[in-house]
């Protein structure tokens, strides 16, 4: 077979990836920033030698600046509102948390839309005019329904601050400098927490209505806006991608764009189930939640709390919380280049010092409203709230730094929705209740608990995140590794997968497992119970997606992609003893694989005269539901799948098991017709000498790892392995 | 076709899209022009203070000018009627039918169950208040009071003034 021959020469080349995977990372390490020293080039310097300038954080930093006006003006103003409307307050309330949900959820369709194009700059000006708009169309609001639809879209467009600002500004300014920068930016962010009631005060005490505030905010908003018309989208992964993809081979790769998105690129949901599956992200998204059950239910308890504990009217509370975030601007100053410091010794610093400045933030505030003292109280409090801005600072890093620059949207959307949605909702209605029964001052301590969880949460990711780091470095490489390869026409083998770690539940099953088939090719999978053979197929398949490693289809990255999906690239399973649907007749199964992949009806019936030409049987009972049929039968009935679905690669768990001799041989004549025909063939099968009977090339697997990669009769005189396998099947065999 | 050119035609479509919502939105009658970007100080509520404690009973007190024609109601710890609205209003949303059938309902008495009171004076004395304290918080017994103006049995546009004080009961 052509695919045999090729063997070889793109093992070979596998191999030499496999090699070089050290050395790369840690060249790759260097290039995204961390030197292991601990002193970064000064920012000007560095943000100068880029030629980026300081444009695209002004920009930025003037977007996230207006971002807060609508909110904090809808939040100060909802009594005026209340009275105005004739409406109660818990109307308006109401409708803040439609805003926040708007907020929460509209990251998703703005991750959606920005994947496969670089159009966040473009995102994130139109819904800055957007809100601005908003924010002007509220002073015009005839009643509760057009400011419902105006929380909304204001809600909506918000929300693209949080989708796009932070790849954006990853993508914008060198890897090295990225701690400060995003430092700066959240310098931004708190200040117009500051800014926007201190502006809505000046706006009231000029004698304006709520509608005549709303219009101003909207006029400033809207001018302010103009500032970041100029801002353009770099590109993905300008500083980190990029730089990894110009480690690999020549180094030509950097600068060029990237291929245009594929058959086998993720989409969306692909994408955030991959994400999910990094344990550093995994974690600071449950630190994320606890810290969302803190943070929202924080802010209007501390208000109660002002009032009944220390009878702070209106605007002592606003200059309270005033204050509080203006003291988180310096505290961001001096720690974005901390954090810059930690990243390049060691990225676990920044994991773990997030989860201890959070734990801190909430020992302060907790401590904070124990104090007898007001003066003591606030001082605490503040500092409280303003550590709680740096941990904001370095989970944002932290999180941002191991996942792909196409997938950073995608990321800074769950935290968002993790923080605000899930976290914030969750909040509410949990720590609601211990405000009712035990006053303020009991729920703002009782609020500090989720977030030291959220701490000792976050601390944890310092365990994995180099490991990640790793990873995604290991990834791109390879991916472009693999690109040159093809470009440089060395063949590759039909699939490989290269160093799959999977599991169950957290229990690991498969460690480092690699594995290759040809084209044409048909291997035997073999091992004893529990090596973990079924489970490689599914990670084949994408029953089961795997925790490191890759999966390619001639070169294709599909170690994510859906089943379904892989289905339509030419990946056939064939699931042990239950391939086929039971309530359904031969015909109707025959006919729902063809729908699958959206085949026109003739080639349905083209396909299910072959299946029934090959297994007369099957003919027979073409009216029979499979759930009546034998094991055999319904064993054939999966097999004549293959005829109409006709995939490249054919993956069999099982095909032997508890079947008859001559259904065995039936079958395993039809697998060798398929594969004859073209069609490569992994076989898994608990019979050694069926198996290497059929096949020239074997796997042989135990306790989660490949033991023996070679030819089949080579695998025969290897007893120390076969020994278990043959001591098993003897054993079950005794046993019956 | 260009890059620069498709982000043109992107903001054309965004602008055209919001001008239409402009457009839609005050046709559908979400939107009004008649709108008060400047506060309505025709009234000034005097007494009780801003956050002040008071006993029972308090009188609230207020002054007012170019307010010919209208009547001044009272809402107590709730929420206003909608403008335009007239005090059947309040029936309606109760679903009082025994109410909404009889003539000259909502009266006086039915408006000062629900915390409602209207008057042409410039102040007015209650001489009792629920106590909205929770033992369990250690809140103070706050109250709300907004007046608007009414002018010929509805609410006279969205203009409110409310003042908001605390029930001292240690006396009681």
């Amino acid at each position: 077979m052509s695919g045999q021959a090729a063997a070889p020469a793109a093992d070979m080349a596998l191999d030499a990836i496999e090699r070089n995977r050290m050395e790369l990372r840690e060249r790759g390490r260097r290039a995204l920033g961390i030197t292991g020293d601990e002193d970064p080039p000064a920012l000007r310097a560095e943000v100068k030698r880029s030629g980026v300038g300081w444009y695209p954080l002004v920009a930025l930093m003037s977007l996230i600046l207006i971002d807060q006006f609508q909110t904090s003006a809808l939040t100060t103003l909802s009594p005026d509102i209340a009275r105005s409307f004739g409406v109660s307050a818990a109307t308006i309330a109401a409708l803040y948390a439609l805003q926040a949900l708007a907020m929460s959820f509209a990251t998703l369709p703005m991750s959606a839309f920005v994947q496969a194009k670089p159009r966040r700059a473009l995102v994130a000006i139109v819904t800055a005019f957007v809100w601005s708009a908003a924010t002007v169309i509220t002073a015009f609001a005839g009643g509760v329904l057009a400011l419902a639809i105006v929380v909304v879209v204001v809600g909506a467009a918000s929300g693209s601050v949080r989708a796009v600002h932070l790849p954006l500004l990853f993508d914008c300014y060198p890897a090295g400098t990225r701690a400060r920068t995003y430092s700066l930016y959240l310098i931004a962010l708190w200040g117009s927490l500051s800014l926007a009631p201190a502006l809505v005060a000046l706006l009231t005490l000029a004698h304006l209505t709520w509608r005549g505030t709303f219009l101003g905010l909207g006029v400033v908003s809207l001018l302010i806006s103009l500032i970041a018309v100029r801002l353009r989208d770099p590109g993905f992964g300008r500083w980190d991608t990029e730089a990894l993809r110009g480690l690999v081979g020549d180094g030509h790769a950097a600068g060029e764009p990237e291929a245009a998105p594929g058959a086998a690129d993720l989409r969306f949901f692909e994408i955030v189930r991959r994400l999910l599956l990094i344990p550093t992200v995994k974690r600071l998204l449950v630190g994320y939640v606890a810290l969302g059950v803190m943070v929202t239910p924080l802010a209007t308890f501390t208000a109660f709390y002002l009032d009944d504990v220390w009878h702070k009217g209106a605007t002592a509370r606003g200059i309270f919380n005033a204050c509080s975030y203006l003291l988180a601007l310096p505290l961001l100053l001096i720690s974005g280049r901390l954090i810059e410091r930690w990243y390049r010794a060691d990225p676990a610093r920044v994991a773990r010092a997030s989860g201890v400045v959070l734990a801190v933030g909430c020992g302060l505030i907790g401590v904070g409203v124990l104090m007898p003292a007001f003066g003591l109280m606030a001082a605490c409090y503040a500092l409280g709230i303003a550590t709680f801005a740096t941990a904001t600072a370095a989970t944002g890093t932290a999180i941002a730094s191991i996942v792909p620059a196409r997938m950073r949207v995608h990321v800074a959307s769950l935290s968002n929705i993790a923080l605000y949605g899930a976290g914030g909702l969750a909040g509410q209605f949990l720590l609601g209740s211990i405000y009712d029964s035990s006053g303020p001052t009991v729920a703002i301590l009782a609020v500090t608990v989720p977030g030291l969880i959220a701490g000792a949460v976050m601390y944890t990711a310092g365990r994995t995140i180099n490991d990640d780091l790793d990873r995604m470095v290991d990834e791109i490489v390879e991916h472009e590794e693999v690109r040159q390869l093809v470009a440089g026409g060395t063949p590759l083998p039909m699939l490989s997968c290269r160093g799959i770690d999977a599991g169950y539940d957290g229990i690991q099953v498969l460690f480092d497992v690699s594995f290759s088939v040809d084209e044409g090719e048909m291997v035997a999978l073999l091992g004893t119970n529990g090596a973990g053979k079924s489970t490689l197929l599914k990670v084949i398949s994408g029953l089961l997606l795997p925790t490191r490693g890759s999966v390619r289809l001639h070169g294709e990255d599909i170690t994510y992609l859906d089943p379904q999906r892989r289905l339509t690239l030419g990946i056939q399973h064939v699931a042990g003893g239950h391939g086929t649907f039971p309530g359904l007749t031969v015909v109707e199964n025959l006919r729902t694989y063809g729908y699958a992949l959206g085949r026109d009806k003739r080639a349905i019936d083209r396909g299910i005269d072959e299946a029934f030409a090959a297994f007369p049987r099957l003919g027979e009972r073409r009216n029979q539901k499979a759930v009546t049929m034998s094991g055999g039968e319904n064993q054939m009935l999966a097999l004549a799948r293959t005829l109409i679905l006709r995939p490249r690669l054919l993956v069999i768990d099982e095909l032997s098991l508890g079947l008859a001799p001559k259904v065995v041989g039936e079958l395993l004549a039809m697998v060798k017709r398929i594969n004859a025909e073209g069609t490569a063939v992994v076989l898994v099968e608990q019979s050694v000498n069926i198996a290497l009977a059929t096949v020239n090339h074997a796997y042989f697997m135990e306790k989660g790892e490949v033991r023996f990669d070679g030819r089949a009769n080579e695998l025969m005189d290897r007893d120390d392995l076969l020994r278990a396998v043959f001591l098993e099947g003897a054993a079950k065999a005794a046993a019956r | 076709m260009p890059q620069r050119s498709r982000s043109v035609i992107t903001c054309i479509r965004v602008v055209a899209l919001l001008a239409l919502v402009a457009v839609a939105l005050p046709g559908c009658g979400l939107l009004t022009t008649d709108v008060n970007l400047v506060q309505d100080r025709r009234v000034d509520v005097e007494a009780p203070g801003k956050a002040a404690r008071v006993g029972l009973p308090v009188t609230i007190r207020w002054s007012a000018h170019d307010v010919a024609g209208r009547t001044f109601a009272l809402f107590v710890d709730r929420a206003p009627i909608k403008p335009g609205d007239s005090f059947r209003a309040l029936a309606e949303d109760e679903h009082d039918d025994a109410c909404l059938q009889q003539r000259g309902c909502p009266d006086a008495g039915w408006l000062r169950n629900r915390g409602v009171y209207v008057t042409t004076g410039r102040s007015l004395t209650l001489d009792t208040l629920p106590d909205t304290r929770d033992t369990g918080r250690g809140a103070r017994d706050s109250h709300e009071v907004t007046i608007v103006l009414m002018h010929d049995g509805r609410r006279d546009g969205e203009a409110a003034w409310s003042r908001q004080f605390y029930v001292d009961r240690s006396g009681s």
